[in-house]
């Protein structure tokens, strides 16, 4: 999908989310789990990482290459994820205690999530100039 | 019996006949998985009636399940 659907999926789940209060936090963190993977799918588009025929549907299933290009580039991004996904089995499946308190916390990633995502773009390649200059030194 | 949890229908596969109520909710489930990814995920459009098709299934889901339930 283009990084501009997935940007508006992202906006839109975020909107309806914001209807909900921190009390309803299974519908919360699942929301910012799929907010997220939007805001994640529009950063490795925009980077060209990933092409908008091959979107990523977890985090957790990218391969090791993918991982470690994403982690250099836009480290908070992967972190904050991940960090979204691990709270989904506890709290969304599960009945731990604290639900309240990772919606929030989620909330707040989701919003990192979308500053790193918005802010990414391709890996500027050298032009002809600069490769010709660089090995002439 | 499974010391899990069902993550999605098939999830963990159940060899074993399904009572009526179950397999019912079963079934409604998977109608709701078939517009899950592509609505949410991906660009299919939202349609009244994908809205009505989920709603329905949602609401027969938890009729069927009911009868298992102590209230």
């Amino acid at each position: 999908m283009n990084p501009e659907l997935h940007r508006a999926k992202a906006e839109r789940i975020t909107r309806s989310m914001r209807k909900l209060n921190d009390s309803d936090y299974e519908t919360v963190i699942e929301a910012c789990m799929l907010a997220g993977s939007h805001w994640l799918n529009f950063a490795c588009h925009k980077m060209e990482l990933t092409s908008p025929s091959t979107d990523i549907m977890h985090a957790e299933y990218l391969n090791g290459i993918h991982r470690i290009e994403i982690s250099l580039r836009t480290p908070a991004l992967l972190q904050a994820i991940d960090e979204i996904e691990s709270h989904r089995a506890g709290f969304v499946r599960g009945n731990l205690d604290g639900g309240e308190q990772v919606a929030a916390r989620c909330r707040g990633l989701l919003n990192l999530i979308q500053r790193e995502a918005s802010a990414a773009k391709p890996l500027k390649r050298p032009g002809k100039d600069e490769l010709s200059s660089t090995s002439q030194r | 019996m499974f010391d899990v949890d069902i993550i999605h229908v098939g999830m963990p596969k159940i060899e074993k006949p399904l009572p009526g109520g179950i397999a019912t909710a079963f079934r409604e489930m998977e109608v709701l998985e078939t517009f899950r990814d592509p609505c949410i995920r991906e660009d299919r459009p939202i349609t009244e009636d994908i809205i009505r098709n989920c709603s329905t299934a949602y609401d027969n889901c938890i009729a069927a399940l009911m009868q298992f339930v102590k209230l």
